[in-house]
């Protein structure tokens, strides 16, 4: 395999993931991760792509095909042999 | 309503509906109050249980919404069985006391600031709905008697 075929295969087997924020002020977070990336690894890019921090009372979650992701999933694990997954960043607030 | 709210609902709105359809349900606009919202909703651990949720809106998007549920889409919104049974939803005082209603940033005045403060910035009509949703499948116990 040529150095260009094999990096034409690494980036086939790469995963487009977009995450999208609903209280976002910015555009939707988009990167390419390896299979093995776990849904925990998105999140936290995420999160510092949205400038969502930390904060007493809240939980963030990533959601995808409407439900909610543990954070040990791998990016594999929820896509099969599909090469995208769309996320939700969640802000859970848990006072109440 | 202000210029601000009407044009803010019907940007924000097209992402409620698509969100709603993804979780089989459905938003509808009140035909007389045009800052009030019906949607449908359903829980994912009982596919065949339909909530009808009321949204109020005053000053969108700078305050919270009264979130209540009805007994059908335009109907009485004081029917305990018309509420799931989920931590932080009375049925019996018609309101939820949680940091996304106007009920609940009523009771709770110390969440005006704070982690708890009502979000201004992005959707949060999406937001209201996804938390919703989020308490539906993950927190919800059953229908109130």
């Amino acid at each position: 395999m040529s150095d260009e075929t094999e990096q034409q295969h690494e980036e086939r087997a790469l995963i487009s993931a977009v995450v999208t924020f609903s209280l976002g002020k910015k555009e939707p977070y988009h990167h390419g991760y390896a299979r093995s990336t776990t849904v925990g690894a998105v999140l936290d890019d995420a999160r510092k792509h949205f400038d969502a921090k930390d904060e007493p009372n809240v939980v963030w979650y990533l959601s995808a095909h409407d439900e909610r992701q543990p954070n040990d999933k791998t990016l594999e694990q929820l896509v099969g042999h599909e090469d995208e997954i769309k996320f939700r960043l969640v802000k859970e607030v848990t006072q109440g | 309503m202000d210029i601000e709210t009407q044009t803010a609902l019907e940007e924000d709105e097209p992402a409620v509906a698509a969100f709603l359809k993804d979780h089989q349900g459905l938003l509808q606009r009140d035909e007389q109050d045009k800052l009030r919202y019906w949607l449908t909703m359903t829980p994912r651990s009982a596919p065949t249980e339909e909530y009808y949720v009321c949204v109020t809106w005053t000053k969108y998007p700078h305050a919270a919404p009264s979130v209540k549920f009805a007994d059908s889409t335009g109907g009485s919104l004081t029917v305990t069985t018309a509420w799931p049974l989920i931590p932080g939803y009375r049925p019996s005082s018609f309101d939820i006391c949680k940091p996304f209603t106007a009920e609940g940033y009523g009771i709770h005045p110390d969440w005006v600031t704070g982690p708890e403060a009502w979000p201004v910035t992005g959707n949060p009509f999406v937001w209201v709905v996804e938390t919703l949703q989020g308490d539906l499948d993950y927190h919800y116990s059953g229908r109130s008697a």
